[in-house]
């Protein structure tokens, strides 16, 4: 990616480990990426990958192990406690299970103001502006001003989830990361809140780092993509190097695993054995040689380093040569 | 031979306030061996649908107002506790949307499948747990691991356990209520594709929910859309998928991102179902419909046949 502007954020070497009775567990092992200013960043790959863990370290929720995180050429893992919620007003998470993230105690209103007076944009006594900012956030995603006083209950999940991006962008942050584990909503909603999240990056200028499990809306959205197997990251690229020439056998045993909806188009899947092994004590190599097709005897002895393949197109594989 | 034929179901919610129309006037045919995929929206009326097959309807507030559940030419819904309490499991099985909620996490998965097998086989447990044993390989599990629990499996092998439940008895229908939506897709490839294995091999037919439009193409035969309790698209997956007739239909597809081009934006029916306690006089669909007119909104059109075995219901057909 070769680009004159300076990325808004960049991650190097970042690790997030656990400890756990059983051994050490590699939540994200060794990931680097830059995000350019407008972007969106797409993060793929199934669950127990470590890729909501990455979005947490990034914004300092869980606490990194080792690595860097730059953010308008600062690393803010150097930052005390003081600084890091003065930045938060910039690097805003919204958690996409709407039916889990909101606090089932307050109203809508209640949610957006929040983190506006938690962060001291307005005093909770100043009633007027905290209306008046509410329901401009309202309006902004597209929720009727009815239901101002309304409870998460009476809500369906379309407009739980405008409810977490109101309050996502009521401190007017520059950086958003969406986590999104599992599809909660349905497919005419969904595309409402995409195209939603699309509108407000264009008018208010917002990078997005995306979280997801599914490739189709990575796609849709991306303007590049990370995908994640183990902690590690195994290949990134443009959507357009991702979907038409995927290089890694795991991304392209995802990309055959999606069911296409046309019964025309019979699927060719490529056969992935097993499931998602433990990232607790791994072992050396390569992590996926054991459900690989591919895999040989050597894949398990080296470790692996991300090869450029063609520019901007990375990929960890023993057996794509460069 | 139609194995289960359901004819102009009808069917409410009864509560304090109001009175929820669930389904209405449903009408479904299945043939041996077919998979049938039922797809729509949260609150279409989808796990209801399944729910009245097995008589599993909650008893304080569901109603049946009207019509029919023909299995095997006998009308279920004239059946009495007992009776369906055989029937279930038996001869017609379910697998429940969510494996990490359906399986009692203080029995092993052994006894949970043995006991499908003793209740309805009336064996020795010593059978009952060969028998697990057998279904737990034949779903990709090693048998030895028969004495663990729920928490042991990791969730693809636990919606596994649930389907070799289900398939326990040799049932000749089985209802799959979304069983694939909480699992990975390289997991939900592999899960889908050995139900379809198994199926072929006991020759079970399949009603498949799900609101997942890809594994409907890949995995059903013939596919009806459900909207606010009504079915809008009723054919073959072909007919559905390659010459919709319904503008609903062609809203859900306008709404899924498409994996293989680029679309710089997605055009998704606006709005959001009715409310099932208050629906439109008309179509239900006419108000979140681009093509709706006076007439939609004053009466409400039938089902009607639009090519042979391809059924629609709207005024404006495509």
């Amino acid at each position: 990616m070769k680009n004159d502007k300076e990325p808004l954020l960049q991650i190097n070497h970042l690790k997030k480990y656990f400890p756990t009775p059983n051994g050490l567990l590699y939540a994200v092992d060794d990931v680097n990426f830059s995000i350019m200013e407008g972007e969106t960043l797409g993060v793929v790959g199934e669950s127990g990958c470590g890729k909501s863990t990455l979005g947490r370290a990034i914004l300092r929720l869980h606490e990194p192990t080792s690595g860097e995180v730059y953010f308008r050429g600062e690393n803010i893992l150097n930052y005390n406690k003081k600084k890091m919620k003065e930045l938060r007003k910039e690097m805003q998470i919204i958690f996409q299970d709407p039916y889990e993230s909101l606090n089932p105690r307050m109203t809508v209103s209640q949610a957006i103001q929040a983190p506006l007076i938690i962060q001291g944009i307005y005093k909770a006594s100043d009633h007027a502006a905290l209306e008046k900012k509410t329901l401009e956030m309202m309006d902004l995603v597209g929720l009727a001003r009815r239901v101002v006083n309304s409870y998460p209950h009476e809500l369906d999940g379309g407009r739980r989830q405008r409810i977490g991006i109101a309050r996502a962008l009521a401190l007017n942050p520059k950086f958003i990361v969406r986590d999104e584990p599992v599809s909660a909503l349905d497919v005419s909603i969904q595309a409402q809140v995409l195209n939603l999240m699309q509108d407000l990056q264009e008018h208010l200028g917002l990078t997005y780092m995306f979280i997801t499990h599914d490739l189709s809306v990575v796609r849709h959205l991306s303007t590049s993509i990370v995908v994640m197997y183990l902690g590690q990251m195994v290949e990134k690229g443009s959507p357009g190097q991702i979907f038409e020439n995927p290089l890694h056998p795991y991304t392209k045993a995802l990309l055959s695993a999606i069911p296409v909806p046309d019964p025309e188009k019979k699927m060719e899947r490529i056969q992935l054995k097993g499931e998602l092994t433990s990232p607790i004590n791994v072992e050396p190599g390569c992590r996926f040689a054991k459900r690989c097709v591919y895999a040989r005897p050597e894949c398990r002895q080296k470790e692996l380093e991300l090869k450029e393949m063609e520019p901007g197109h990375f990929v960890s594989c023993m057996l794509c040569s460069g | 031979m139609s194995i289960l034929e359901i004819k102009n179901l009808k069917v409410d919610y009864e509560t304090e306030e109001n009175t929820v129309h669930a389904l209405i006037n449903v009408s479904l045919q299945m043939t041996g061996g077919e998979t049938l995929g039922l797809v729509g929206e949260t609150g279409a009326g989808k796990t209801t649908l399944a729910k009245c097959i097995m008589g599993l309807l909650p008893q304080r507030t569901g109603r049946i107002r009207t019509g029919e559940i023909l299995y095997g030419g006998e009308d279920l819904l004239k059946k009495d506790n007992k009776e369906m309490r055989r029937i279930r499991g038996a001869e017609i099985a379910m697998i429940f949307q969510d494996p990490m909620t359906s399986l009692n996490p203080v029995l092993t998965v052994g006894e949970q499948i043995a006991e499908a097998v003793v209740n309805h086989d009336h064996c020795s447990k010593a059978k009952a747990f060969s028998r697990a044993a057998e279904m737990l390989e034949l779903v990709g599990i090693p048998a030895e691991r028969l004495h663990e629990y729920p928490h042991q499996f990791s969730g693809g092998m636990k919606q596994r356990v649930v389907i070799a439940i289900a398939l326990a008895c040799n049932p000749k229908l089985l209802i799959a209520d979304e069983p694939t939506t909480a699992l990975d897709v390289t997991i939900q490839a592999q899960v889908l594709e050995m139900m379809q294995q198994l199926k072929q091999k006991f020759h079970t037919s399949m009603l498949l929910i799900t609101h997942d439009l890809g594994v409907v193409a890949q995995n059903c035969d013939k596919v009806a859309v459900i909207y606010a309790g009504e079915i809008v698209e009723y054919g073959s997956v072909t007919d559905v998928f390659k010459r919709m007739q319904h503008p609903y239909t062609e809203g859900l597809f306008n709404s899924i991102p498409q994996i293989n081009a680029d679309v710089k934006r997605l055009n998704p029916i606006p709005g959001l179902m009715p409310d099932p306690t208050n629906l439109p006089r008309g179509c239900s669909f006419s108000t979140r419909c681009p093509y709706a007119d006076d007439q939609c909104q004053r009466e409400a059109p039938e089902l009607a046949e639009v090519s042979q075995d391809h059924y629609a219901r709207c005024f404006h057909r495509r």
